[in-house]
């Protein structure tokens, strides 16, 4: 009888049975419904019958790119071809496509970045060169019963969808065409329906000169597949294999991540372990940085050990002429012939399948040929962990001046390589916008400027506070009378914090940290909420800041500047002198803030006698306290790390770097920060309690004992003993190792620490055991952001966490609930992580920019001593490098005492100073670097001599 | 893998807002003073109706008639073979939200001191099997000739993303979807069943009730067309 009141569409309804297995491998059978339907648009514009369904963009008949093999046509397009070559779909050149949803599901299963390219042509920016046409549930073109038994499922779908749109479309002359990538199914298609072309025929019928760009972005395939080369690498297994293998335990699923030092070593992280294998050579085997893989582990016999020695791509080139890089084939087979000795073996493994592509665009540049007019070059990429890539282009000749963008297509067996093709070029090499702009993409930094949706959820220039205005029972607080002031680095237009104290009673103070209301204003769900979300975090490079919200709101309503009033968020301790919380309290709160000062100011005022206003009293009570803070917090066990990082002081005008900053610190610093600390460690507690199992946390994990080694073997060598057993220990240990001949000593062993422990994470509570919420750097058991907002997205959720925990505002969507938390999490934590290595990978353009046409002599200090070289880091200007010893001299290394020895006299060790020169090596005109030349000590085939006419000392 | 694809349709090709095909036959069990067989789509239930009859002493209500509802389903109606069919908890949940939603829709005042039956079997259950059980007891009331203040339908809904979902079938009743079971009388603002299931945020309840409203109307045109056959097959003499 079939009754449905709302059949509108539905044309009759076709019983499917799928079958699935569970985890363990148990089979079932689903019977499920398929409604098809009869209201689905073919996606003509002017086709009569389908006028009225749908919302889809439609094709117009008339595509005004004319092709010579056809007449008036529509493309339908199979999946291997969207696969392998969604970026050509961006070209005007190809119109009228037509994506079934067969092949929609095709390209979604197997690549997720075609899937996200054509989702984004078809629906984000819904482009009328496309059309979704669903012919899985159109009445006409499903069929669950085979019909055609030389097809496969898809083809089969393909070719009915095919006919039905050829016979609808008649009457307005209009020939659907079907483009395939492979020849079989060309040839099987072609049995069943005459308008089958593959894509790059049509693409070269094409009436347009426009055409040939498009072809350059093919031609990765042509030249693959000649099957009579040697061939370099393993053939992978099969995926059941690799899934019959991974459920056995023989082989293991993990991340391939290449050495920094050595191009031809990697390590697997495997995912249920904690340990990771080492890989080496060939036995890479096609793994690019970032790839799930699947890895086998050797027989111990052919177990083998890192080689303790720089390989990096550029050096051996520099080392290498220029001929060599042209025919690149030949030193294929120059495996790293490591060291087989015995002992120090590591547990070495092979790859043997690919999980899962990390690939992506990457930004670069090409290598200069040396054959004139050559089709094939090789690409660089600005990442120095991924491979050279293979490309073909006509246009060498422009692009070998441009940075540009490449996609790696596949990688044959055969081939050194990957090959890949070239997308678009970004700009001129070597201008300010184009390595900026190279810098952020390959960071992945979204930088393009905030949309209209976004923009519209702000509120006006003029906006005023309104303390009537309420969004839960907790009303705002009037806290203006208060004596609040906030304290900045100079030139700081987002100021999101501030500070009073005030002296309430005998040994009583009231002490209140003032953030900025951002939550007041981004709203959870709006436009603006989502593109916060999806930033993470303000990204500050040497000229240029990215900001997380817009301006309106980041330097203006939400900033706390002097003597305007703005809503903030207060967390209001009473303490007595010696520091000891006696109650907090948390609400919102509407403030006027009195001064914005900077730490210079702040210090200047607290020094001088004669200041006695109240802001200055308020700024000596806080500095009192903070100063008990600190040394309780030290007494438990918190480390001072040092980092290498320095800042530029730029020329504004030209945006180019005039000279280092002296960073100098006050002791308004740690006064600030010991009260940020604060603020967050009482947060962090408040929201614990209230929510224990989707509260945003975050922890620094407590390094493993193994990963101190370097540190330990470092400490040894200069005579100090370093205790890892606790982080008071360590923190006590490394306040010990003070050596008056070398002063720098201490920082460069607290930087060795900073490299043995893994970053601090964000992460919701409920996630981990309790144990591991604490945070190690810090020695305390919980810890979140709360104090910056304006920048950073974790702030602003645990704005809306404490502000839901006290009533001060509704519980929104999704915010109490633990899977979100853990996605937004995971982003954060990466938006971070990328921000920090944006940063300072801008510091080092802009270090070579300083040094462009200037010499300098500098103090250095070596870090590290492999078989090969040493590197030596810089502290005035924050540069590690590396300094590789040529062959053929006297000189040997010992890694395992880690000194430089002449004559078997040992001449520097680890950690000792040394002068340096640093220039800009600019004989390679595309890519100027930082070099760095050993003067003193003098050491044969590693120091240069002062005589430049010689200069071929070699260097990075 | 989306309940909605970005296509705007759901996985079984249905746009949001559709409900399945309904089937039903009545009469079929001559024992049972009422019966009645209902297809949601896949999801299939069989329901009998016996009673009034004087009942168990135990039972008896002085002033209106008792309504004992059993619900079952079938060992095979899932994807998983179940090894009890009834007496679990989920079953007597859904036997108690039964006998308490037809408590009000069937006039018991005009019974006092007997028993009605209702015995409910899900033969295949691909999602909403409450709602497909309340619809199939309303026509299995209506064959049996009791009393009641209308016909309830019944529809469970769901929100993804904000958007609601009508008719769920097995695969959209996840474990996180919010759903909500409502029945109304003859598509009325009358209530008798709300359930809900998993957490839902306060700003969609409004949404998923105001879509439930509109299917449980819809359901109930398909059940009202259904009677009215039925009424003009069993009784010729009224059929002009």
């Amino acid at each position: 009888m079939d009754l449905n009141v709302k059949q509108s569409g539905i044309h009759s309804c076709v019983p499917h049975v799928s079958y699935f297995k569970n985890r363990s491998g148990k089979v079932y059978k689903r019977a499920a419904e398929r409604y098809l339907r009869t209201d689905l648009p073919c996606g003509l514009a002017q086709c009569a019958a389908c006028k009225d369904f749908g919302k889809n963009p439609l094709l117009k008949t008339e595509n005004p790119v004319k092709n010579s093999l056809v007449g008036r046509h529509v493309l339908i397009v199979d999946s291997t071809s969207l696969i392998r070559f969604y970026d050509l779909f961006d070209s005007e050149l190809l119109r009228n496509i037509i994506v079934t949803q067969t092949v929609w599901e095709g390209v979604k299963a197997k690549a997720i970045p075609a899937y996200k390219k054509i989702n984004a042509l078809c629906y984000e920016e819904a482009l009328d060169r496309f059309h979704v046409f669903m012919n899985e549930f159109h009445f006409e073109t499903f069929s669950e019963k085979p019909k055609f038994e030389d097809l496969s499922r898809g083809e089969e779908l393909l070719i009915s969808t095919v006919h039905y749109l050829a016979a609808h479309w008649e009457q307005q002359n209009v020939i659907p065409v079907v483009l395939v990538f492979d020849d079989d199914s060309k040839q099987r298609i072609k049995k069943h329906y005459e308008n089958v072309f593959y894509l790059k025929e049509y693409i070269q019928n094409i009436e347009s000169p426009g055409k040939q760009a498009l072809l350059d972005q093919m031609a990765a395939y042509e030249n693959s597949g000649s099957a009579n080369e040697k061939q370099i690498f393993d053939e992978y297994l099969s995926h059941d294999k690799i899934m019959e293998g991974i459920a056995n335990g023989s082989i293991k699923r993990g991340t391939f991540s290449v050495s920094r030092e050595n191009y031809r070593e990697a390590t697997v992280i495997i995912d249920d372990q904690l340990n990771s294998w080492f890989i080496t050579g060939s036995n890479c085997n096609r793994s690019v940085n970032g790839d799930v893989v699947a890895v086998q582990l050797l027989p111990e016999s052919r177990w083998t050990c890192p080689e303790k020695k720089i390989r990096l791509r550029d050096v051996e080139e520099y080392v290498k002429t220029a001929d060599d890089m042209g025919n690149e084939e030949d030193d294929a087979d120059d495996e790293p012939k490591a060291k087989k000795s015995k002992k120090n073996t590591v547990p070495t493994a092979k790859v043997v399948g690919i999980i899962k592509r990390n690939w992506r665009q990457y930004c670069g540049m090409l290598l200069p040929s040396t054959v004139k007019g050559a089709k094939r070059h090789l690409f660089c990429p600005a990442e120095r962990l991924i491979p050279r890539i293979r490309i073909e282009t006509e246009q060498a000749e422009i692009l070998s001046q441009q940075r540009i963008v490449v996609a790696i297509d596949h990688w044959p067996r055969d081939s050194k390589y990957p090959l890949g093709h070239y997308v678009r070029s970004i700009g001129e090499m070597g201008s300010r916008e184009t390595e900026n702009e190279v810098l952020l993409l390959e960071h992945d930094i979204p930088h393009a400027p905030f949309s209209e949706a976004v923009l519209d959820c702000l509120p006006r220039e003029e906006w005023e506070p309104d303390l009537s205005e309420n969004r839960g029972p907790l009303p705002r607080v009037d806290l203006r009378h208060l004596t609040i002031c906030s304290v900045d680095p100079l030139g700081c237009t987002d100021i999101d914090d501030a500070l009073h104290c005030k002296q309430i009673g005998d040994d009583l103070f009231e002490v209140g940290v003032h953030i900025a209301d951002v939550t007041h204003f981004v709203r959870p769900g709006t436009a603006i909420d989502d593109e916060a979300a999806l930033r993470g975090t303000t990204v500050y490079l040497c000229d240029r800041r990215i900001d997380m919200l817009p301006c309106l709101l980041s330097s203006n309503l939400c900033s706390l500047r002097g003597e305007e009033e703005r809503y903030a968020f207060s967390c209001i301790w009473t303490m007595t002198s010696s520091a000891d919380i006696q109650s907090v309290k948390y609400h919102k709160s509407l403030i006027k803030s009195k001064a914005a000062l900077t730490y210079e100011k702040a210090q200047e005022i607290i020094d001088d006698p004669k200041e006695t206003d109240d802001v200055a009293q308020g700024l000596r009570g806080l500095m009192k306290l903070s100063k008990v803070l600190n040394a309780r917090r030290t007494g438990n066990g918190a480390l001072t790390l040092a980092s290498s990082e320095v800042r530029f002081d730029m020329d504004w005008e030209s945006r180019t770097p005039k000279k280092v900053m002296e960073k100098q610190h006050l002791d308004t610093h740690s006064m600030v920060e010991e009260f940020m600390l604060l603020a967050n460690i009482s947060v962090a507690e408040k929201i614990l309690q209230e929510y224990p199992d989707c509260a945003l946390l975050r922890r620094h994990p407590v390094p493993l004992k193994e990963s101190y080694k370097p540190l330990i073997e470092a400490a040894r060598h200069r005579g100090f003993e370093i205790i890892v057993e606790s982080g008071k220990g360590l923190a006590d240990s490394l306040n010990r190792c003070v050596d008056t001949k070398n002063p720098m000593l201490n920082r460069l062993l607290r930087m060795l620490t900073t490299r043995c422990m893994t970053q601090a994470v964000y992460f919701s509570a409920g996630t981990v055991p309790v144990p591991q919420y604490q945070h190690f750097g810090l020695a305390c058991a919980i810890y979140t952001h709360f104090t910056s907002p304006i920048r950073r997205y974790a702030d602003v959720i645990v704005h809306r966490l404490l502000a839901a925990a006290i009533g001060a505002d509704d519980i929104q969507s999704g915010l109490l609930n633990q899977a979100k938390c853990t996605k937004v999490c995971a982003n954060i934590n990466y938006r971070h992580k990328q921000a920090q290595y944006a940063g300072r990978a801008s510091v080092q353009l802009n270090v070579v920019r300083y040094f462009k046409g200037k010499v300098e002599t500098c103090e250095g200090f070596v870090m590290g001593v492999r078989n090969n070289g040493i590197q030596v880091f810089v502290p005035k200007y924050g540069l590690e490098s590396i300094i590789v010893l040529q062959p053929g001299s006297d000189t040997a290394i010992d890694v395992e005492e880690m000194a430089v020895k002449v004559n078997g006299e040992a001449v520097i060790r680890e950690l000792e100073p040394v002068t340096v020169r640093v220039s800009v090596n600019e004989k390679n005109q595309q890519r100027p670097r930082v070099e760095l030349q050993l003067l003193k000590p003098a050491i044969p085939g590693l120091s240069v001599d002062f005589d430049l006419s010689s200069s071929e000392g070699l260097g990075l | 893998m989306s309940i909605i694809s970005e296509h705007g349709f759901r996985l079984d090709g249905r746009r949001p807002a559709q409900i399945r095909n309904v089937n039903t036959r009545l009469g079929l069990n001559r024992n049972a003073e009422g019966s009645s067989y209902l297809e949601h789509g896949n999801t299939k239930v069989l329901c009998a109706v016996y009673g009034p009859y004087e009942g168990k002493a135990s039972k008896r209500l002085e002033d209106r008639c008792a309504i004992v509802c059993q619900y079952s389903t079938t060992t095979f109606s899932g994807l998983e073979r179940k090894n009890r069919p009834r007496g679990d908890r989920k079953s007597t949940e859904m036997s108690r939200l039964l006998e308490k939603a037809f408590e009000s829709v069937i006039l018991t005042e005009s019974f006092p001191r007997s028993q009605i039956d209702i015995f409910c079997e899900v033969i295949q259950g691909d999602g909403s099997n409450l709602a497909a059980c309340v619809n199939a007891t309303s026509l299995a009331l209506a064959d049996a000739g009791i009393p009641m203040k209308g016909i309830a339908s019944a529809a469970t809904c769901g929100i993804v993303e904000g958007n609601p979902i009508v008719d769920l079938t097995s695969r959209e009743e996840t474990d996180l979807l919010p759903r909500v079971t409502l029945a109304t009388i003859c598509g009325r603002d009358e209530v008798v069943l709300v359930e809900l299931h998993n957490r839902l945020h306060i700003d969609h309840l409004s949404v998923v009730m105001e879509a439930a409203k509109a299917t449980c109307a819809d359901v109930y045109e398909c059940l009202a067309v259904v009677a009215q056959q039925h009424l003009k097959a069993c009784a010729p003499i009224l059929g002009n």
